[in-house]
């Protein structure tokens, strides 16, 4: 199981969503995906991503206008 | 795998913007994308007009553009430009397919999410 990391600070939706998905193909099942993002829909997109692809959010976390989520692919 | 088609008729920000933006998030969320530019949108298919776009306070044209294509999203021009704009196929981008209403139509079948601007 490996650990990806993609840094998405000034990136507007739908951006860091369909940097996520280009990076998916990336990855194992197992694999996480590290994501810190600022847009202001990221925390709803992630969850709804999520949701459409399969996908597992672990958490997505407000760390103070940025959020550090995990996604388990 | 779903199937979303967007039309884009006309050659304004209010017309590619929104399908450049719905688009993408659809081809991220794995849908099979569709975009089918009338004669009307002929002139954002230039070479090196899409990446002319950025208007304030969006993405950049081309980083959706380029999302889409590479998330197997298609782009097309409906054939009937090269009479009604008096254009060769030659005069725009490479990243496009010149079909006909009926290729369009019949690969959209069953789309559960379509949308015009």
């Amino acid at each position: 199981m490996a650990v990806h990391k993609l840094e998405l600070l000034g990136l507007k939706c739908p951006q860091p969503i369909l940097k996520i998905a280009v990076e998916a193909p990336k990855l194992q099942a197992g694999d996480i995906l590290e994501v810190l993002a600022d847009c202001e829909s990221f925390p709803r997109d992630i969850e709804a991503w999520c949701k459409k692809t399969g996908r597992t959010l672990l958490f997505c976390r407000d760390e103070g206008g940025k959020y550090n989520a995990q996604v388990q692919f | 795998m779903a199937k979303a088609a967007y039309v884009v008729n006309g050659a304004e920000n209010k017309n590619i913007i929104p399908a450049l933006v719905l688009g993408s998030s659809s081809a991220a969320s794995g849908d099979e994308v569709f975009i089918f530019f009338t004669p009307g949108a002929a002139e954002l298919l230039k070479p090196g007009k899409i990446e002319t776009l950025k208007p304030k306070g969006y993405p950049e044209a081309i980083e959706l553009w380029n999302g889409i294509k590479s998330l197997g999203g298609k782009f097309y021009l409906c054939e009937l430009v090269l009479d009604v704009k008096d254009m060769k196929k030659e005069d725009f981008r490479d990243d496009i397919e010149l079909v006909g209403a009926t290729t369009f139509i019949s690969e959209i079948e069953g789309a559960q999410t379509t949308f015009a601007f």
